[in-house]
């Protein structure tokens, strides 16, 4: 058996991880106030688990739900889907792996004149589009649920509240982030288990840091309650959406969140540019992967 | 019991209000002592207001300690996440109301007044010096509050600075009596000085109030 498609499938789960648990982390500081190894202890449970128990669910896309490929096809799908997200990564820009890897089998579909199942990729286009909209409705009702308990509690009481939250969202956040996008990987060939969850955790380990950093303050200065119900609010569509077995973006859905809350409490200090530019990014990670993985395709 | 050292649980939140209600104690006990300088001052009795300095002295240096060791806590802490900074701020104000306590008892100290010199301002100067003990008492009820509810801590900052104006006008009034009051020009600027440094007390009582508004806007909202 060749290596190449198990090499493929572990580097692309090691940038994954890298470059998506920044968002995570960027929410957890927010809150916690700072970086700690529980968070990291934390993030890597989420992603365990989540791959375990639910990761299936995602295995199809890739592997006959929208087209079939071969295994020559599919190692051209992870090579776009590595290269771009490898790109996106050394950029320090969050990437969705589901945009990247819908855009990834259906280049070579495209180029060598593969059916593929135009109905489910409408299907998943539109749940992209309908995907800002649920986050940010939930992201507003989760945040006056919140407002309205705290409201009654004392300050050093709500200050453990959050604490102890953002520990458990993390939990979650990462968990359905697993579930969504790492069990995309699985529908690939040369994937297993421990090729995809070794190096997901060597990424959150060793390169979660570089996204972050440019990410976290950059979209909007929202108030600790603000960042817990946007990240509650994205986790949960994004697991809503696993049930589904539709692939979508974590960065996307808490984004929408944050955003629809910064509308909504005032006053707010948005970059809207910013924020547009990653609510609106995924036709761009399409695209861009429709066009490498067609390129290398007719090569 | 690792998992408290890392922050998970624990009340960590709990000590820090203890020690900020230690700190404002403190320093709402040294601001008290004030009026009793002035009376003993009045009453001739000068080696016992001495010693009232004294006890300022070690109550400030006490409230130093603390103030230390809360500034110390919040920023190696994952506590109060957030709102460290203002809590920074909080107990750098109520580190001022022990100073200014000290200072101004510090100016009545250094030279010796007659008591006729104090007595025709000692009713006022005591009225005075009630209304800032009253805002150091209020802003106390205010940080208790941290630990109770935010409509405590808003009515008490309220109060704190409803006491702080009438400190304020007091202070006009007794200035302006001062300086019509035939004294030697030394008397009348250490009377003036302390004055000044007393009403910081009150000032610096209402600044940690504004504190506790920005603490309790950014902790519910």
């Amino acid at each position: 058996m060749s290596l190449l498609p198990l090499i493929l499938v572990g580097a692309t789960s090691f940038v994954f991880a890298a470059n998506n648990i920044g968002m995570i982390k960027t929410s957890f500081q927010s809150v916690t106030g700072r970086g700690q190894w529980i968070y990291l202890f934390i993030a890597i449970s989420g992603l365990v688990l989540g791959f375990i128990v639910e990761g299936y669910k995602l295995r199809g896309l890739a592997s006959g739900d929208v087209v079939s490929l071969n295994a020559y096809e599919a190692e051209i799908a992870m090579i776009t889907v590595l290269s771009v997200m490898s790109v996106f990564t050394f950029l320090r820009l969050p990437a969705s792996l589901s945009n990247v890897v819908l855009g990834a089998i259906l280049g070579p579909a495209m180029a060598l004149g593969i059916s593929y199942d135009a109905y489910r990729v409408l299907y998943v286009i539109a749940a992209w589009l309908f995907a800002p909209l649920t986050s940010g409705l939930l992201a507003i009702l989760l945040y006056s649920a919140y407002r309205r308990i705290v409201s009654r509690m004392a300050l050093t009481s709500v200050s453990i509240f959050n604490r102890v939250s953002a520990l458990a969202i993390t939990l979650l956040s990462s968990y359905t982030l697993s579930a969504n996008n790492l069990g995309l990987l699985l529908g690939f060939p040369g994937s297993g288990l421990l090729i995809i969850l070794i190096p997901a955790i060597l990424g959150v380990l060793l390169l979660s840091n570089t996204v972050v950093s440019t990410l976290g303050w950059r979209m909007a200065m929202l108030s600790q309650t603000g960042y817990l119900a946007a990240l509650v609010s994205g986790s949960f569509t994004l697991w809503l959406y696993t049930q589904f077995s539709i692939p979508a973006s974590l960065t996307q859905t808490v984004v929408s969140g944050m955003m629809a809350l910064s509308i909504y409490s005032r006053p707010s200090i948005v970059n809207y540019r910013t924020m547009f530019e990653l609510v609106g990014s995924w036709p761009f990670f399409l695209l861009v992967s429709i066009m490498v993985a067609y390129s290398i395709s007719l090569l | 019991m690792k998992i408290f050292r890392l922050g998970i649980s624990g009340n960590g939140e709990g000590v820090i209000l203890n020690q900020l209600l230690s700190h404002t104690e403190l320093a709402m006990k040294a601001s008290v002592r004030l009026k009793g300088i002035i009376e003993l001052i009045a009453s001739s009795r000068w080696d016992e207001a001495r010693k009232e300095y004294d006890i300022i002295d070690s109550l400030e240096s006490e409230a130093d300690e603390i103030h230390r060791d809360t500034v110390e806590k919040l920023s190696t802490g994952v506590f109060f996440a957030g709102l460290g900074g203002d809590l920074m701020n909080l107990a750098e104000k109520i580190d001022g109301i022990a100073d200014s306590a000290k200072d101004s008892a510090r100016t009545l100290i250094f030279r010796r007044l007659e008591p006729s010199e104090v007595i025709p301002l000692k009713d006022e100067l005591c009225t005075f010096l009630s209304s800032c003990e009253d805002a150091v008492s209020s802003l106390s009820e205010a940080v208790k509050g941290i630990g109770k509810s935010r409509e405590t801590v808003i009515s008490h900052v309220k109060e704190t600075e409803m006491h702080e104006e009438s400190a304020d006008e007091t202070k006009n009034r007794i200035l302006e009596r001062l300086y019509q009051i035939q004294m030697p020009v030394l008397s009348t600027i250490q009377l003036r000085d302390f004055i000044f440094q007393a009403d910081n007390v009150a000032d610096f009582a209402e600044d940690a109030g504004d504190i506790l508004y920005i603490l309790v806007a950014k902790g519910y909202y």
